[in-house]
């Protein structure tokens, strides 16, 4: 019976670490058609949401891989296994929350997987933590991912101005407005392919743990696949607007052509790297994106200062998420070696924490009709104040 | 330094993934700035052949993007 309810929380908690994901990464797909005004705020993230959804059922592969190899497969077993993702997942929705608050797009795969390797060092030890795995599939890729696309972004954004000299600019901005429409649908898709799986993932982890699917025969059943679909969708339907004026607006003032860059740079860097094996953080490759499209219009206009609040944020989301999952593991243990009531405890302690959050952003909100461009004609209006605490 | 990099990184994947992601990504980027010159080099065209000229580009360019958008929906679905 015990393991039991703490098995109905881990899928409860790790739905609602899908919809931290959605509302978190919403940014990554639409912050720039909204900031170039190609779409209006509550159609972009409708539009993304959807896609996330048909991305969410497209293949299963990822959610085979999340942590795989990083942490020894033998301490995700029985109880300690379901303890342990409980630990990590409310880890990752809290470092997702401190950084919804502070206004920072970071990587909600790292965080999910520096809650895992927190809750594990402590668990098993450091024997049970590869890593030479963890450098080589994630940090890696992290910091090489936004390099690539900050430059395929700027080559692209550098190329596209030298043409529209020939279009002419309003032209030129108008047609660019329609393209990021399936640009913004694209990069959706592969979000929706890769992190609602890593959820999925998650759960089936869960469900291994406890004994009801086997881990010589992986799958995901239909149930967690609609889950997790729906919950990633539903985050993304309302809309991270805090994040997305970090990435559409304070990061570099951004105009259509810009914007499509950096999109079909993002879709190409994380479709290529996903087909070659390198499953990435969409945000990291969006941001790099995103910059890339500053740099290549006019050097010198992307915000460097806030790129690097971004960067010391992405620092810090593997071991920041890796102590909370750490903390939560040994707290709960004060309760008793799978202690139910331990687990419902800190589960409470991190809804109080993010209700907390929650009143705390409601003193400088950022909604829809903020970041509206639609509506604006000629030079974009200045998006809205910077949010305040920041990081850094 | 260079010894723990090349331990890290795949350089065969990766000069792979930038080749493709330029392609793809400042490519497709390009090709859509192509297809806009072309509509408009062909609605502010004098003569039959300009205006099917610029038709053309736009059709070619056009076809590059569908391509783009295509393979990435093969590589979500393959990977």
């Amino acid at each position: 019976m015990g393991s039991e309810a703490i098995l109905i929380l881990v899928v409860v908690v790790a739905v609602c670490f899908d919809f931290t994901n959605g509302f978190h990464d919403t940014a990554n797909a639409v912050a720039t058609s909204i900031a170039t005004g190609a779409l209006k705020p509550r159609y972009a993230v409708a539009m993304s949401a959807a896609f996330n959804l048909i991305g969410a059922f497209v293949s299963i592969k990822v959610a085979a891989t999340i942590a795989k190899g990083i942490v020894n497969p033998h301490v995700l077993v029985g109880g300690d296994g379901l303890d342990l993702v409980f630990a990590a997942l409310i880890g990752a929705i809290l470092w997702n929350l401190i950084t919804w608050y502070f206004t920072m797009p970071s990587s909600s795969s790292h965080a999910l997987i520096g809650g895992i390797v927190g809750a594990t060092l402590v668990a098993s030890g450091a024997k049970a933590v590869s890593f030479h795995e963890l450098a080589q599939t994630v940090l890696a890729p992290a910091v090489l991912s936004p390099i690539i696309c900050l430059l395929v972004a700027a080559t692209g954004t550098f190329g596209v101005y030298k043409l529209i000299r020939l279009i002419g600019v309003d032209e030129a901005k108008t047609g660019y407005r329609y393209g990021q429409i399936g640009s913004a649908a694209l990069v959706s898709l592969a979000h929706g392919t890769n992190d609602a799986q890593k959820t999925m993932g998650v759960i089936s982890l869960a469900l291994i743990a406890h004994g009801d699917i086997s881990a010589n025969h992986f799958y995901v059943p239909v149930w967690v696949k609609l889950a997790c679909a729906l919950a990633i969708a539903l985050g993304t339907a309302i809309g991270g607007w805090r994040i997305i004026n970090t990435m559409g607006n304070r990061l570099t003032e951004i105009e259509s052509p810009q914007g499509f860059s950096a999109e079909t740079a993002s879709a190409a860097v994380i479709l290529a790297s996903s087909y070659y094996g390198y499953p990435l953080s969409t945000t990291h490759v969006v941001s790099g994106g995103v910059m890339g499209a500053g740099v290549g219009k006019k050097l010198a206009s992307v915000r460097w200062s806030v790129a690097g609040q971004m960067a010391t944020a992405w620092l810090f989301t593997i071991p920041a998420a890796g102590a909370m999952g750490a903390l939560v593991w040994e707290v709960a243990r004060i309760f008793g070696s799978h202690s139910t009531f331990g687990a419902y405890v800190m589960a409470l302690a991190a809804a109080a924490a993010a209700f907390g959050l929650f009143r705390l952003a409601q003193r400088n909100t950022v909604t829809a009709k903020d970041l509206d461009r639609t509506a604006a004609s000629g030079p974009l209006p200045p998006g809205p104040p910077a949010m305040t605490p920041a990081v850094g | 330094m260079l010894t723990l990099a090349t331990t890290l990184i795949n350089g065969s994947a990766l000069w792979k993934i930038v080749v493709a992601a330029f392609v793809g990504g400042a490519g497709a980027a390009i090709a859509f700035g192509l297809l806009l010159l072309g509509l408009s080099r062909a609605e502010s065209a004098t003569g039959p052949t300009q205006r099917a000229g610029g038709y053309a580009l736009s059709a070619a360019c056009g076809a590059f993007c569908i391509a783009a958008v295509a393979l990435g929906v093969y590589a979500i679905a393959h990977k």
